[in-house]
């Protein structure tokens, strides 16, 4: 049986691993369907009125037409009546006398569109930002530990004062910094923020995985049979050192969940067409002030949720891959 | 009556039986050693006895001390002491050596701080430590292996056990401090007169320490006697087994005659930092023949081996490969003719490679075996050779034994048919009876493909039934060279004689 199936056995029978395992499933199922628009591709339409309330009581109600409100033309008489008549009969009904709702299930916001949706919507977002940015930092904190701590000298060296520099500058500083030199917003820009900052935790850690390998016998056995570095690098040494890189994986996505949602809320986030849990909470402030709670509470809960599964999974994860195994 | 009874002990952990129903004596101011291999349930034995069993182990059976049933834990430190096996490890790194000398006294006798820091520097001098004042407040690190296992026999001494426990007490140490050790627990035994429980896998050790002996082997007791008696005339096979399994300083040594030179080292040098850990070294290695290198820890024979196999590069002297300097030679093409067996076989095969791709890993770098298929089947044949079924191939590392993985280590080695191999402590790490049976392959793998050894160990005896001539190395120099028979018969250097005479018989 190979280490990985030893590690899949010891994963099924953590209960609590399963349960999040399938929490963080269906979230990622949701973020799949919402991006192939299976799933809340709607979510920008007003369909209920401004900071309709969460619950099922009020019925649709009937909004006049703006149409019908008489116009004071002081006493001008509109050169276009005709046409704009012809193009209200054209768009009759439908648009014109839509019906909104006064109460939605989950509320709805400031322009009207359904909290839930937005939700839905929000969790593509995020977890979108969490993962790719999780997995750039992670790309780029094992290339350069693997390189470092392998080759050590003045690679080392190398690395280590671009860690230093990294991590004398104060993270959010550093981040609004990133985020000014590319100088655009966007769902791209928060993961290239995320990603490039955020490599250097993971960067310690795999570089002291490689110290301790490079010395141990089976690498020099490795040498000894004629592996070159690069055989010795990766296909050796970083299997040994996967349980690491798996772990930091995960707890970086929810690490850059949470990271996007102050960078949306301090406006360095997504851009407006778009929708996070960030960009969500960031409209809670002038909501709360009026009392509409209904919007941070969905956005809230579904993050808590998402980053307490991943949570869990992540330690399941690590429990599950411990070398220690003779 | 007995100092201690242990009546039908048995020890489970989940499912295992670790102890199956053990029973013995230990009497008054006697010795009883316990002897067996690893997992053999000898030191869950003493354990149990400490009542120091991890949490989850289920006790069964009596351990009666004078006669009574006292729970271990109030044995400890009063009336029973354990000494550990790896010193190292046993001491506090973070407490001064006079503190956790201390820690006994005040705890066990309720002495004063000044009163425990008198008595400490008394059992300091007692356990034959030079200048006891000052070792006091110095801390473990700042000691050396033999000077800390010292300090560990102070504090089991302390409290003036009637039974001291000593679990491997020398087996982490050089053979020139073992003796030293074994000198220092048996002149404080009878001067205090102790019994002692003496754990080992060492049977050459039991004769030297010990009035009884109990042979354990998978939980079991399978011989019991008086030391004179078991190895005069042993009853069970298995302990007739482990008493031939050892090889014997006093077997005459198997040399064969070869001239022609394959490797050759003039002043091979190699320093760290400053520290010369190899200060000239030269010698000849010829075909088909075995060079013995013997040393304690820090002579510097391991950084020779990793020099000779070219993993470490030389800072001084010169190397030569059938006359040709080693550094004119491509290193994948050395590679292929010189390769190395490490001491540790449980850190020496990759954890994530199945068998079969460490086996194939040498040959697809050296371009031997057309195909995945060939090589495969050159992996099975190899298998066969060192005595492992073909379906192997398949399991990954955790899955064997250590001797088994021992002989994968081998097998890997082999992939390439070198000239030369070098056995680094190969079989240090085992238990005697695999130490011996990869003893027999060794030679056997010698004879069919006509390689030399450069044998590394700081084992005479392992030393003596491999090697055709032996080096002595003493703190980066060799001090002496000669053929086996010579060496062991008349050592002329100083050293040799010395660690020659520590040798348990």
């Amino acid at each position: 049986m190979t280490l990985w199936a030893l590690a899949a056995q010891r994963l099924r029978r953590d209960r609590v691993g399963l349960a999040s395992a399938a929490i963080v499933l269906a979230f990622l199922l949701v973020a799949i369907a919402s991006g192939a628009g299976l799933l809340a591709r709607d979510w920008g339409q007003e369909v209920a009125v401004s900071y309709a309330p969460p619950g099922f009581a009020g019925a649709s109600a009937e909004h006049p037409s703006e149409a019908n409100v008489p116009q004071q033309d002081y006493g001008i008489a509109d050169p276009l009546a005709v046409e704009l008549a012809e193009i209200r009969a054209t768009l009759s009904g439908a648009a014109r006398t839509k019906t909104k709702a006064t109460a939605l299930a989950f509320g709805a916001d400031k322009w009207g569109r359904d909290v839930l949706k937005k939700v839905i919507k929000g969790t593509e977002t995020s977890l979108l930002v969490g993962l790719a940015a999780a997995a750039l930092a992670t790309f780029l904190g094992t290339l350069f530990g693997a390189l470092a701590g392998y080759y050590g000298r003045w690679v080392d060296d190398l690395f280590n004062w671009l860690y230093s520099v990294f991590t004398s500058i104060p993270y959010l500083l550093l981040v609004l910094a990133v985020a000014a030199v590319l100088g655009q917003k966007g769902i791209l820009a928060v993961i290239l923020i995320l990603g490039l900052t955020g490599w250097t935790g993971i960067f310690r850690l795999i570089r002291a995985e490689y110290l301790r390998h490079r010395v141990r016998e089976y690498v020099l056995a490795a040498d000894a049979v004629g592996a070159s570095n690069a055989r010795r690098m990766f296909a050796h040494i970083l299997p040994n050192a996967s349980h690491v890189v798996l772990v930091q994986l995960s707890l970086h996505v929810v690490l850059f969940i949470k990271s996007e949602v102050i960078l949306s809320f301090l406006g360095f986030g997504v851009g407006v067409d778009t929708v996070s849990w960030g960009s969500m909470l960031a409209e809670a402030p002038s909501e709360l002030i009026l009392g509409m709670w209904w919007q941070i509470a969905a956005a809230t809960a579904a993050m808590a949720l998402a980053v307490t599964a991943f949570s869990l999974f992540t330690d399941a994860v690590r429990d599950a891959l411990d070398p220690r195994l003779q | 009556m007995s100092l201690l009874s242990v009546r039908d002990l048995r020890v489970s952990f989940g499912a295992v039986e670790a102890v199956k129903g053990v029973s013995f004596d230990v009497p008054a101011h006697t010795t009883v050693a316990l002897v067996g291999e690893s997992g053999s349930g000898k030191s869950v034995t003493a354990l149990s006895i400490l009542g120091l069993l991890p949490k989850g182990a289920r006790m069964g059976g009596e351990i009666l001390f004078e006669g009574r049933n006292i729970p271990g834990a109030d044995l400890r430190g009063a009336q029973v002491a354990m000494i550990f096996q790896e010193p190292m490890s046993s001491l506090n790194p973070v407490f001064s050596v006079g503190f956790q000398v201390g820690e006994a006294l005040r705890r066990h006798l309720g002495l004063s701080r000044a009163a425990a820091r008198k008595r400490s520097i008394e059992l300091l001098d007692e356990v034959g430590l030079s200048n006891p004042a000052a070792k006091l407040d110095r801390y473990p690190f700042q000691l050396s292996g033999g000077e800390q296992q010292r300090v560990m026999i102070a504090m089991a001494i302390a409290c003036e056990p009637q039974l001291l426990i000593a679990d491997e007490p020398t087996s982490a140490l050089d053979v020139t401090v073992q003796k030293q050790i074994l000198e220092l627990i048996a002149a404080l035994q009878r001067r205090r007169r102790m019994s002692m429980l003496f754990i080992t896998h060492d049977l050459a050790l039991v004769k030297q320490v010990a009035e009884q002996v109990v042979v354990m082997r998978a939980g079991e007791i399978r011989e019991h006697g008086s030391v004179a008696a078991v190895y005069r005339s042993p009853r069970d096979d298995y302990t007739r087994m482990l008493l031939d399994a050892r090889p014997r300083m006093d077997q005459p040594a198997r040399t064969r005659r070869s001239t022609e030179t394959i490797l050759e080292a003039r002043g091979l040098a190699k320093s760290f930092d400053g520290h010369r850990a190899v200060k000239g070294a030269s010698f000849r290695l010829a075909r088909g023949r075995t060079l013995g290198l013997v040393g304690e820890s820090g002579s510097g024979k391991t950084t020779l081996g990793l020099l000779v196999t070219r993993l470490h590069q030389a800072s001084g002297g010169e190397l030569r490969f059938h006359g040709e300097d080693v550094r004119a030679v491509p290193p994948l093409a050395f590679k292929r003719r010189v390769q190395i067996v490490f001491q540790n076989p449980y850190a020496s095969l990759n954890p994530r490679f199945s068998i079969g791709q460490t086996l194939t890993e040498p040959m697809r770098i050296h371009d031997i075996g057309a195909d995945a298929a060939e090589r495969r089947a050159l992996a099975g044949a190899l298998l066969a050779k060192v005595g492992l079924p073909e379906g192997a191939l398949f399991k990954y590392p955790h899955e064997f034994s250590g001797g088994q993985r021992q002989r994968i280590a081998i097998a890997r080695a082999l992939a390439l048919e070198p000239e030369l191999v070098i056995c680094d402590e190969a079989v240090s790490a085992l238990d005697v009876s695999i130490q011996a049976q990869l003893l027999n392959l060794l030679r056997d793998l010698q004879d069919e493909y006509a390689m030399s050894y450069l044998f590394i160990s700081h084992d005479l005896a392992v030393v003596k039934s491999m090697a055709d001539e032996v080096m002595v190395m003493k703190d980066g120099e060799i001090v002496e060279h000669a053929g086996v028979e010579e060496i062991y018969a008349a050592p002329k250097h100083p050293y040799t004689k010395t660690l020659l005479a520590s040798v348990p018989q």
